[in-house]
């Protein structure tokens, strides 16, 4: 065990024992990871923001069912990806009348040209939800895809299958792209 | 050469780096500090205040809460009302039945015998 495991243990097992400070600290540690999957699955940066309190709310709650010796981090991905699957269910109307199917413009402007964010926002939507949430936490967030069926709560095969064709679903459609950069 | 973007699988873990490199920007998370120090506020604030996401259902569910025990209380109300408002009737009536004596209208009737009018006993016969 690594200093670092042994010292989020300890935040852990003070957290579970009510100490509010250390679960604190483990927010503060997690937050961005945890903003990550919730990007990755909701789509917009609102949402996201709200999965990630969410999700934290319900860990919070739900400390005194954790083991210690589990990895925190994975148990907390797993309830922010629940989080904002849920969050996802109940916004699919709302999210549907903004951009479809969730895929949302960036927080920040990442300097890209306009046209190639469209290309992408559309080439996104091509995908069925569930591959772009793959495609994301796997290309961009670095899951593997151990990490990314457990969050999803689908089969690690099922995981690479959808990674399989979504790849294969974003080279047909951004395959002229090069061109254009 | 070919003009078109060439995707390399990555291996079964590895990562498409050029579909990431086109990806991150859409998905980028902040990079102010300030921000993810008002994230963690705003957590630590619905964790210390233990504020859950307000759903219909939840508000529904307390709204059926509080209607339930309005119309208990309600009923509890009226109940009481209608009880009391029954034995203040009761104890009029009561009162009522004490307070005023029987109205008998006495007359001697013809054939000599007393009795009220609405009652006649005859008297029995002489020897």
């Amino acid at each position: 065990m690594t200093d670092e495991q042994r010292h989020e243990r300890e935040l852990v097992l003070a957290a579970q024992r009510g100490d509010e400070a250390s679960f604190g600290r483990l927010v503060r540690l997690h937050q961005r990871r945890a903003y990550a999957v919730a990007r990755a699955i909701v789509g917009t940066h609102e949402d996201a923001e709200d999965a990630v309190q969410d999700g934290f709310l319900h860990a919070y709650r739900a400390l005194d069912r954790f083991l210690p010796d589990q990895a925190f981090g994975a148990w907390l991905h797993r309830i922010v990806a629940n989080a904002a699957l849920d969050l996802t269910r109940r916004r699919k109307v709302r999210a549907a009348e903004e951009l479809p199917e969730g895929v949302a413009a960036p927080f920040r402007d990442p300097g890209e040209a306009d046209h190639l964010r469209t290309r992408l926002t559309a080439a996104l939507q091509t995908l069925s939800e569930r591959q772009r949430s793959v495609i994301v936490l796997h290309d961009v967030q670095g899951f593997k895809h151990a990490e990314i069926g457990e969050m999803l709560g689908i089969p690690e095969g099922t995981a690479r299958s959808d990674l399989h064709h979504a790849r294969a679903a974003l080279r047909r459609s951004l395959g002229g792209l090069r061109s254009e950069l | 050469m070919s003009n078109e973007l060439r995707f390399p699988e990555g291996g079964r873990e590895g990562r498409d780096e050029e579909l990431a490199r086109l990806l991150r920007p859409l998905y980028a998370a902040p990079e102010d500090e300030g921000y993810w120090d008002d994230l963690h506020a705003r957590v630590m604030r619905r964790v210390g205040s233990g504020v859950e996401g307000v759903e219909w259902w939840v508000v529904l569910s307390r709204w059926s809460r509080a209607g339930a025990v309005a119309a208990a209380l309600t009923a509890a109300i009226a109940g009481t009302v209608w009880m009391q408002h029954r034995a203040a009737e009761a104890r009029v009536a009561y009162e009522a039945m004490l307070a005023e004596p029987p109205v008998y209208s006495m007359e001697l009737a013809p054939d000599g015998y007393a009795g009220t009018s609405t009652e006649r006993v005859p008297s029995p016969a002489l020897p």
